[in-house]
């Protein structure tokens, strides 16, 4: 009985929770983006490391997902939750077991996955350990946030919609990477071929959904209104929002079936189910465009504002790219190039990152009662901003370069360009003759692709500077929620 | 609570409380996967690829494994784009017949799918036929000794050089796990599994692997139509 009063009753520990979670996020996006420009310099430059291509490329999405993303949305809907219910917050052990599983599900992924223990689905790459872990971790947090709604009395539209994020995590993550355990350390999928490539695409479109885009729009709906004290344009168009794609999600994921032997019934489906899922995520971002727009207000420009702006108009480019590679010979030109439709990692690189960490960087201003510099945020806007911008806009090019070299072919019908790395550096205008490894290098820095990395170094350098802003706020914080144990010598 | 029991609109009963809702979020996703899953696959069709029905060996299966486990699918393709360049490019009906496309029971034996996302490299569905189609030029290839990509392709001469992590055992309850699930495995194919993977290693296995796709079209699907 003791203990069940302490956990209804202890509020004070979910700060630290709250902290601990922020802070462990940005250190992971940090690794993540370190792992992921070594990935990207390994397909151009030998680099003395055990691990190839094919093993940093999971870990870096895996953790940047579900370590740096999923660690900064938690921590924010804990907060916004506490703020929900006056200071109060109910089971906060509860929110400090499930960052703790999350955290460890993470590290043991990362470490199943270097000793080659992939489980083999994009985005589903820890063994069934991790997944149980984090499966538990969602579950809790679901559970602690519908306890905090209840005590709070009412359910609204931002209450909404982080519920119905955590829900569809739980739900998304269970599907993908449900199977069944063949030894201590691996499982195998329930379905084979096809009907697996469905579950596959089912659940990335799951996790684009439910572990980038929503949790996006989740704290912009929630921080827009807070920030400029206005209302948010319209709870219909929210709700819409989230009934539609949630419906129609599994149906759209067939739409990248398209053009496979899936059945033919399927594919058509599919497509069309893609383009109202989209519809409906549209409709999610004009909500929160009119709410600044037609609320009459005259907005100040300052260094928050304007990043969450940028990162909204981030994920209005990004949706509208899908929308538009997803018909006929477009889809098919720019399947499998730089212009990669299926690819989340470049959606959880640039505007979730760019929102997460801002209202992470705001809500931790107010727990603390006192302001930052404005430095961290203004370099995230202009460093990170242009790294993005960049990223995105040559992936564009060379994946429209790359799709012209796939359909070039010779009187024997082989490709003409036969040398992949000329394909890899596709839009730079020439190719060279390669001989030796040293051309490799020459390739690269030659090529459209060195901007590329320029891009991916100014993304890395802007979260780097504002989590070391972060951690020395943090450090002198007023707020001391950690005390140094006593021990009485 | 008054209000709730009076509110006759499915969709603000369900965003009155979030226990409805978050169930309604869990419910849509699994009964429309669920549908999706199991409503629109006829696998299994008798329709020209009744050869395809045998599965293929325990090596190539364990070969499947290794080329998961080491992250091939992040640079390699297994599928055929539907536009004329991409056809003429990997299919040649002198030597596949008149499938423009794999069929769909060719994967039936195959879990996790490995159609993959990105070709950083070529795409591997065609192997059988193509100019690397002998275990000598594959295991050149993987040893970066060779190919279009021999300076930078990671060197996974590793796997040639121990049979000890094979893991026969654990295969064969895949097998079992598999079978479990609707896979027409026999109990003397799981059993075959000892013997198939006696000697070999990881390289071997993935090689075979490699060396088996596009090889049931070539073979008997190919000969059926001419």
């Amino acid at each position: 009985m003791e203990l069940f009063n302490k956990l209804i009753a202890t509020t004070q520990k979910i700060e630290n929770t709250i902290k601990a979670s922020a802070v462990c996020g940005m250190l992971w996006i940090v690794v993540a983006l370190i792992l992921g420009l070594i990935a990207q310099l390994q397909l151009f430059i030998k680099i003395p490391l055990p691990f190839g291509y094919g093993l940093l490329r999971p870990i870096y999405t895996s953790t940047l997902l579900f370590g740096g993303l999923l660690s900064l949305f938690n921590a924010a809907i804990y907060y916004i939750l506490y703020k929900e219910n006056n200071d109060t917050f109910v089971f906060s052990p509860l929110a400090f077991i499930a960052y703790k599983l999350q955290q460890i599900a993470v590290i043991a992924g990362i470490v199943t996955i270097l000793l080659g223990l992939n489980k083999g689905r994009e985005y589903g790459e820890f063994t069934y350990i991790s997944d149980h872990l984090l499966i538990l971790s969602l579950l809790i947090t679901l559970i602690v946030s519908i306890l905090n709604i209840k005590k709070s009395g009412q359910l609204t539209i931002k209450s909404s919609y982080i519920i119905a994020t955590v829900a569809g995590m739980l739900i998304v993550y269970t599907i993908g990477n449900a199977g069944l355990p063949f030894s201590p350390y691996a499982s195998v999928s329930l379905f084979t071929g096809m009907q697996d490539q469905a579950i596959q695409e089912i659940y990335r479109i799951g996790v684009l959904s439910f572990f980038i885009i929503m949790p996006a729009i989740t704290l912009l709906v929630v921080f827009v209104p807070e920030y400029y004290d206005v209302e948010l344009y319209s709870e219909k168009m929210a709700r819409f929002h989230i009934v539609a794609s949630t419906l129609i999600l599994p149906v759209a994921g067939a739409g990248w079936l398209a053009g496979t032997v899936a059945p033919p019934l399927l594919q058509t489906l599919g497509v069309f189910a893609y383009f109202s899922f989209f519809v409906a995520i549209l409709a999610g971002i004009l909500n929160i465009h009119f709410t600044i727009t037609k609320s009459g207000k005259k907005f100040q420009s300052d260094p928050l504002g304007s990043l969450l702006r940028f990162g909204g108009f981030l994920l209005m480019i990004y949706v509208l790219v899908r929308l538009i590679f997803i018909t006929g010979f477009l889809r098919d030109y720019s399947d499998y190039t730089y212009l990669n439709t299926r690819d989340l990692s470049q959606d959880a690189a640039s505007y979730a990152i760019l929102i997460l960490l801002a209202v992470s960087f705001y809500y931790f201003q107010k727990m603390n009662d006192h302001t930052f510099s404005q430095k961290s945020l203004s370099s995230l806007l202009y460093i990170g901003g242009t790294g993005m911008f960049i990223i995105l806009i040559m992936n564009t090019i060379q994946g429209l370069a790359q799709g012209a070299n796939f359909l070039q072919l010779d009187d024997k019908r082989e490709i003409v360009e036969k040398n992949w790395v000329n394909i890899l550096s596709s839009g730079s205008g020439f190719t060279i003759d390669i001989k030796t490894t040293a051309d490799f290098l020459q390739v690269y820095l030659s090529s459209f692709r060195s901007l590329l990395l320029v891009g991916y170094i100014l993304v890395l350098v802007s979260v780097l500077f504002t989590t070391v802003a972060f951690i020395i706020a943090i450090r002198k914080s007023k707020n001391d929620g950690y005390q140094k144990p006593n021990l009485g010598i | 609570m008054s209000n709730i029991k009076n509110n006759k609109n499915p969709v603000e009963d369900i965003f009155s409380d979030p226990i409805k809702l978050a169930l309604f979020i869990v419910g849509s996703v699994l009964v429309m996967t669920i549908l999706i899953a199991f409503g629109s696959f006829r696998i299994n069709s008798t329709h020209g690829s009744l050869a395809l029905l045998e599965p293929p060996n325990p090596l190539e299966l364990k070969g499947q494994e290794v080329y998961y486990q080491e992250g091939c699918q992040y640079c390699h393709t297994q599928t055929i784009r539907p536009i004329e360049a991409e056809v003429k490019r990997y299919v040649n009906e002198k030597s596949y017949g008149y499938f423009r496309m794999p069929d769909i029971n060719e994967y039936q034996y195959e879990t996790p799918s490995m159609r993959g996302s990105q070709r950083i490299g070529p795409d591997l569905a065609r192997i059988a036929g193509s100019n690397i189609d002998s275990k000598d030029s594959l295991r050149s290839v993987l040893k970066g000794k060779s190919g279009l990509l021999s300076g930078i392709h990671h060197n996974y001469g590793y796997l040639f050089q121990s049979s000890f992590d094979m893991e026969p055992l654990f295969l064969s309850w895949k097998i079992r796990m598999m079978m479990q699930t609707r896979s027409k495995f026999s109990d003397n194919y799981q059993k075959s599994v000892f013997d198939a993977l006696e000697g070999k290693t990881r390289g071997d296995a993935l090689v075979a692997y490699l060396l088996g796709l596009g090889r049931r079209q070539k073979d008997f699907a190919g000969s059926y139509f001419k």
